[in-house]
Order: structure tokens, then C-alpha cells, then sequence
């Protein structure tokens, strides 16, 4: 079943995790926090945040990621207004992942706008672990 | 090697260790003895359907007396279009009305409010002025068809039900003949769903409480808090941890509506719950019969009641949604008509069954009615309406119920270490629990230890493509535009007159209800209610969730 989670794969990595918009879904986003952390990385979770508090919150963080969440159907409204804020402050080189409830024809959309991985509904956590590492040049 | 009878590794979905066959003795205590209760009194567990303590359901001839009510979710784009939705359901079957609203009107932010954009009439129908509840009711006759708000936060709920209110009077009905619910539930703002700009619990649960105290005296038709554990469940909670909330928060609404002055009767006749029906079919029938068992006993023992009807734990049924997948969608069918079926073995009041997109998006109209007909076949084809109870005296099933009571019961006490529910919520131990239970859920499903078709194993085949549901166009728009159109014909000075009166009793102690019924009169609109709201009683940050 899977690949198991190698430890500390993701150790001295950090990671700062956002919901969109509106969305109260914290389900996901914490499991995923906790599956992150679990794997060594730092994470610093964000709640609800505007562009302007990402922004802020990735010049003060300094993450190697950065992870959103979205399960209301936000999702491309929203990443377009923070990939834009980021790419407005220089910072767009970042990693940016998103996860929730992303339908597939969405994804190209996203990936246009330069997000770097997306993990829809389903998705367990060995794999995104991997792939976050892969992402970060582990 | 052959595996022992007792394996302690086999257990139902929330941990209750389960025995190869159930016996006579599997329960500590024989449920069909007749005095089998403490201390060799008469059995005060199990009873007859209609009699206490309620274990085998409400009354005595259940679904035979009266079918549980059929009540789908909807709610999308604008009040227009939700109405339609509304519409085809009753038409189709359903006997109830279940709204639900979207994230914005949720949380009392306007439609054009900047962080509401990309969240207007998704998931549930945006309102924003008492005129948008005119059109969402239109047509429907509100003292015939019973209407649950699902207006799951205090901060709406206060808002919504006064635009209700007003709304169904200009069209001639009177509070009194509204039948309904109100979910206003302070743990869906303080804990279940995270929001910008959260009440803190305290500030939020007086707001459930001021609602509930007008609906006590104004509409004796309306259910003014619905307990719901359904929301605790998907959160993370398991079966035990989702009684044991519902009981902690049940008891505290009571206690604070006992202290403003109310005999217990009226309050405990109103109060009502909303539950999950999971995939652990016999755990959730038992869920169901331990937590009837469990109101009745304290109604009777902690507060002395002795008035039948006041000893009813009533509910609302969803079938889980976090059950379900996204990649073979229409497998939900079978799953949801599944959990509907303990739901009604279990003896629910009301229903909901979740369409087959539910991982996907909220229900396309195949979905919808697929679901509405699922629910006509449990009740003119299982059989399941023909007899109360119909799992009562199962051994396995009455050794469930005890065990999950038993269990319960322990967290209930805990809570009450804690300083009961709004307290424990505001220590953050509420958010630590459900987080834990999430992770634990998520990695029992990664290593194999639940299996779920689609998910974890039966993964053949692709992933379905279903035709999705999708927003009608243009929705946002008509939505900002009667806004603004509102905004800027009512009269400037009411309404800001009528908003301070509703601060002012939020400063004072008062009841808000009043203030905010006059104001939405004035077209206050829920955004600047909500603004009122959180300038007033708080605005708080949830427990660091680094901790969890
Ligand atoms: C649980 C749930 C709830 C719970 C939320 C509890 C909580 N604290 O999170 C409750 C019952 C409260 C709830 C309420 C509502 N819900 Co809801 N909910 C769900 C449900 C059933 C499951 C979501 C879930 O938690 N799954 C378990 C977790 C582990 O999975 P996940 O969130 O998908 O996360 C995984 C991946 O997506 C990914 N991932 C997620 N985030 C991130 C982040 C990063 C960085 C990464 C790498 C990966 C990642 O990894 C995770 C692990 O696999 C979904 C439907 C579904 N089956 O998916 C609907 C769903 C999301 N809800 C929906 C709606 C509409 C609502 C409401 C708005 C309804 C209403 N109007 O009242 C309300 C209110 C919520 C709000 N105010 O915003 C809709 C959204 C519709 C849409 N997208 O078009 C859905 C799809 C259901 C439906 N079909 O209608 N809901």
C-alpha cells in the first residue's frame, strides 16, 4: 500500500498553509499540516488570508512552500488573486501547492497560473509528502 | 494460523471491541430482562418504543403513526434560482424544506464585502436583505411546509431568522404558525468550520441563546437550536465523540435558557439535534438508541422533568458526506442508501441523503432527485417503516448501545472537567480532539486499517466523469447589483439609527432579537449586522492550530 513516509524527508524544510477566501473546511488542510509535520517540516498554519497577509506571512516565514486550500468551488478566483499578489512582490519563484476539492478540468488552469501541484480530494498523504519532496529538490 | 474468537483488533468503526457472535451476556446487562435495572429495579434502559427512556424511539407506532420527514439540502446562486430548487424537490416528494446558504451569508458578510467575491451563492444561496427571503420562499406555503435554516453560525442565524420573520409576515403569516429550525450552533463558529473575524464562543453562544429565547416566545412551532452533531462528525469526531458534544452543548442551551427564566418544558420540547449516519451500520443504530436513552435520563434524573414530551431527544439525519468518493461517484448511492437505512432503523424524525457527486460538487439535479427516490424506496420498500425499532433485542445491537453510552458518557464528564462546553471550546480542547480524530481517521484509511471502496481499495477501473454542477451564470452580479440597488434607496437615517439600537443591546446584556428585527425592517443589510456583531462581542482568534 503506497509508499511508506520517509522520515525527516521534508526536515529543515518549512511551510506556511492557507485556506481560500471564505472556505471553513479545516479537515483537510490540518490533516495535511500534521502529515507535513510528521515528515519534518515546519509548518505554520495560517487560517484564513488575504493576498496582502500572505504576502506578509511569506516575508516573515521565509517557507520553502507554501500550500492552499480550497473545498467551496473558489479556487480559481482566489489562486489567481494570490499567484498575482506573489508575482507583484518578487516572490514569485515560490513553490506553491494547492489542495481540496479541485475538479479535474480545473487543473491546467491552475498549473497555468503557476501552481506546482495540485492534490484533489482523495489524495493520501505518503504520495503528497513524496511529492512535495520531489518539488523541493529532496 | 486461525485467529482467537476474541479478537481485540476487530472493532467497530469507533473502537468498541467486537466478539465473533453476539450472545446473551455480551451485554453486561441483559436489556430484556425486566428488572434488569440498577439495583434490581425495573429495567430503565430499553423499555417500549414511546416509552421511557426513549431507546426504542419517540412513540409507539414510529413511522406506521408517521413517516420520517423527507428534507434535501438546497441552496445555490441567488434566492431566484434556489427557489426553483426548492420547488422541484417539494414537487418531486420531499416534505420538508433544508436551505442552505452560502459561506458569506454563512458568517454575516455582505455579498460585495472584498473576501465574500469568490464565495457568493456557493454552496447554499447568497441573501444579504430581508427582500431576498421574500423571493427565496415565494409560492411556498410556510405554515404547511416545515423549513429548517440551515444557518449553521449564531452571527446568521440571528439575522436570518428575523428576515424570516419579517418576510412571512408581510405575507401574512404569523410567527406563530412558522414550523421550522434555526441550526444556530455557537460550535460551527467557534470550532467546526474556522472563519475570518470568528465570534468568540462565549459572544457567540448568547447570540444562539437570545435567538432561542425569542423563538420560545414568539414561535412556538420553531425549533431554535439544532445541536449538530452531523457537523462534529465530518469534522473528525467519531461516533462517541459526536454524542458526547452534542450532549455537552444540548445541556448547556437548556441550563443557559433555565437560567433567563424559562420552565424546562417549553425549552426541552424545542431543543432538537441533527445527526451523521456513518458507515458502521450497527454502531449507528446504537448511536441513535444510546443517545435517546442518555437525554431521557438526565431530563428525568438531573433536572427533575417528568413531562413525557420533554424527554425526547428528536433529530435530523445526514448521511456522511466525508464517506464519500470523488472517484467512483455513483458507488455514493449505495453507500448513502446504506447509512439512510440505519438512520431509519435507528428511528430518525427527518432525512437528508447525500446526491452521488457529494466529493464533486453540490448536487446536480440527477443527483438531487436520485437521492429524493432513495429515500422513497427505504420507506415503501425495505420494510423498514412497517415496524418500530426493528433492531431492538439484537444482542449485538444492545451491547453497542451500552457500550457506546458507557463510553460517551466518559468524555461527557470530561467536558464537564473542563468547565463544560463553551469553556472547553474556548481552551481549544474541542479543536484538539477533532483534529486528533481526523489524522488518526486519515491514517487508518492510508494504512489500510478502514477500508473504502474506491479510496483505498476496489480502486480498478477511472476515475467517472459526472456532469457537474455548475453555478448559473452570472449569479454574483444580480446578487451585487439588487444590493447596491437596496442599499442605496432605503432610507440613510433609519438605518443607521436602527444598527445602533442593535449595538446598544448587544453593550446592555438585552436581547438582540428586537433591535435586529427592527432593523432589517430598515434594510439593514446582514454584512452591517454582522460588522455590529463582531465590534461589539469580539472578535477572536481560534486556538493555535500548531498545537493540534
Ligand atoms: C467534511 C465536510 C464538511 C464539514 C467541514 C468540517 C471541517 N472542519 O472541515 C462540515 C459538515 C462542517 C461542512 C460544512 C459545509 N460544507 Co462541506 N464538505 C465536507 C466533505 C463531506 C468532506 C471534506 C473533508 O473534510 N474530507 C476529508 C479531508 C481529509 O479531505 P479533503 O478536505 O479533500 O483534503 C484532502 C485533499 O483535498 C488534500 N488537501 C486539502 N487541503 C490541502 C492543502 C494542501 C496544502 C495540500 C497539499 C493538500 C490538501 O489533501 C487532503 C488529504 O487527502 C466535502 C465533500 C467531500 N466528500 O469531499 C463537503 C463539501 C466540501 N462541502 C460543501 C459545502 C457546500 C459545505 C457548506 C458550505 C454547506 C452549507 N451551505 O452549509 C457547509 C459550510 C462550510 C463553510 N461554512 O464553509 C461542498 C462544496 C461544494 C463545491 N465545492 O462546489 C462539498 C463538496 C459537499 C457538496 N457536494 O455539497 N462540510
Amino acid at each position: 500500500m503506497g509508499v511508506p513516509v520517509v522520515a525527516g524527508v521534508l526536515s529543515g524544510r518549512k511551510g506556511v498553509v492557507a485556506k481560500l477566501g471564505m472556505d471553513a473546511h479545516w479537515r483537510g488542510a490540518i490533516v495535511v499540516c500534521n502529515g507535513l509535520r510528521e515528515a519534518g517540516m515546519d509548518v505554520v498554519y495560517l487560517g484564513h488570508t488575504t493576498p496582502a497577509d500572505l504576502v506578509a506571512a511569506v516575508r516573515r516565514e521565509r517557507p520553502d512552500l507554501v500550500g492552499l486550500s480550497s473545498l467551496t468551488g473558489n479556487h480559481l478566483q482566489e489562486c489567481r488573486r494570490l499567484m498575482s499578489a506573489l508575482d507583484a512582490e518578487g516572490l514569485g519563484d515560490l513553490r506553491v501547492v494547492v489542495g481540496g476539492t479541485i475538479p479535474a478540468e480545473d487543473r491546467d488552469t491552475l498549473l497555468a497560473l503557476g501552481v506546482d501541484g495540485i492534490f484533489g480530494t482523495g489524495s493520501r498523504l505518503d504520495v503528497i509528502v513524496d511529492d512535495v519532496a520531489a518539488l523541493l529538490g529532496h | 494460523m486461525e485467529q482467537p474468537a476474541e479478537d481485540a483488533r476487530i472493532r467497530s468503526a469507533s473502537g468498541v471491541p467486537l466478539p465473533e457472535v453476539a450472545v446473551p451476556g455480551t451485554a453486561q446487562r441483559d436489556p430484556m430482562d425486566p428488572a434488569g435495572g440498577p439495583d434490581g429495579g425495573p429495567d430503565d434502559r430499553l423499555g417500549l418504543p414511546g416509552g421511557f427512556p426513549y431507546t426504542r424511539g419517540i412513540r409507539p407506532g414510529m413511522y406506521r403513526e408517521r413517516p420520517w420527514t423527507i428534507r434535501q439540502l438546497a441552496g445555490f446562486g441567488t434566492a431566484q434560482e434556489t427557489n426553483a430548487r426548492y420547488r422541484m424537490l417539494l414537487d418531486g416528494g420531499a416534505t420538508g424544506i433544508n436551505g442552505v446558504f452560502d459561506y458569506p451569508s454563512l458568517r454575516a458578510f455582505d455579498s460585495d464585502d472584498p473576501r465574500a467575491g469568490a464565495d457568493v451563492g456557493r454552496g447554499g444561496v447568497a441573501v444579504d436583505l430581508r427582500g431576498d427571503f421574500d423571493t427565496l420562499f415565494d409560492g411556498i406555503p410556510l405554515d404547511e411546509v416545515s423549513v429548517s435554516l440551515v444557518s449553521s453560525q449564531p452571527i446568521g442565524a440571528v439575522p436570518h431568522l428575523a428576515m424570516y420573520v419579517r418576510s412571512a409576515e408581510r405575507r401574512g403569516f404569523a410567527p406563530a404558525r412558522l414550523a421550522g429550525t434555526s441550526q444556530n450552533d455557537f460550535l460551527m463558529e467557534t470550532a467546526i468550520t474556522i472563519a475570518p473575524e470568528a465570534l468568540p464562543p462565549a459572544g457567540s453562544f448568547r447570540l444562539a441563546c437570545d435567538l432561542a429565547e425569542f423563538a420560545l416566545r414568539t414561535m412556538p412551532r420553531w425549533n431554535p437550536v439544532s445541536v449538530s452533531g452531523y457537523n462534529y462528525r465530518e469534522a473528525g469526531a467519531d461516533a462517541v465523540l459526536e454524542m458526547a458534544l452534542c450532549l455537552a452543548h444540548g445541556q448547556a442551551v437548556v441550563r443557559a435558557l433555565l437560567d433567563r427564566g424559562f420552565a424546562a418544558e417549553p425549552v426541552l420540547a424545542r431543543v432538537t439535534f441533527f445527526l451523521s449516519a456513518h458507515s458502521d451500520f450497527f454502531e449507528e443504530v446504537a448511536k441513535y438508541r444510546a443517545l435517546r436513552r442518555m437525554w431521557a435520563h438526565w431530563v428525568r434524573d438531573e433536572l427533575g422533568v417528568r413531562d413525557p414530551r420533554a424527554q425526547l431527544l428528536r433529530y435530523h439525519v445526514q448521511t456522511s458526506g466525508v464517506t464519500n468518493s470523488a472517484r467512483h461517484a455513483h458507488v455514493n448511492i449505495a453507500r448513502s442508501a446504506l447509512q439512510g437505512l440505519a438512520a431509519v432503523c435507528g428511528g430518525t424524525q427527518s432525512l437528508h441523503v447525500n446526491g452521488y457527486d457529494e466529493a464533486v460538487c453540490i448536487p446536480s439535479e440527477h443527483a438531487a432527485l436520485t437521492a429524493l427516490r432513495t429515500q422513497y424506496v427505504l420507506l415503501h420498500e425495505t420494510g423498514v417503516a412497517k415496524v418500530a425499532d426493528p433492531l431492538g433485542g439484537s444482542y449485538l445491537v444492545e451491547y453497542l448501545t451500552d457500550e457506546l453510552e458507557e463510553r460517551a458518557r466518559r468524555v461527557l464528564e470530561r467536558i464537564g472537567e473542563l468547565g463544560g462546553i463553551v469553556a472547553a471550546t474556548e481552551r481549544g480542547w474541542v479543536h484538539a480532539e477533532l483534529a486528533r480524530t481526523a489524522f488518526a481517521d486519515q491514517k487508518a484509511i492510508e494504512n489500510g486499517e478502514r477500508l473504502v471502496v474506491g479510496v483505498n481499495t476496489q480502486l480498478d477501473g477511472d476515475a467517472e466523469e459526472l456532469d457537474r454542477f455548475e453555478l448559473p451564470e452570472g449569479s454574483l452580479e444580480r446578487q451585487v447589483a439588487a444590493l447596491e440597488r437596496a442599499r442605496s434607496r432605503r432610507d440613510r437615517e433609519a438605518a443607521g439609527v436602527a444598527l445602533k439600537l442593535v449595538a446598544r443591546a448587544c453593550r446592555d446584556g438585552e436581547n438582540v432579537m428586537p433591535a435586529v428585527l427592527d432593523a432589517v425592517d430598515a434594510d439593514v443589510t446582514l454584512g452591517e449586522l454582522g460588522r455590529v456583531f463582531r465590534d461589539e462581542l469580539g472578535r477572536w482568534e481560534f486556538p493555535l492550530w500548531q498545537e493540534c
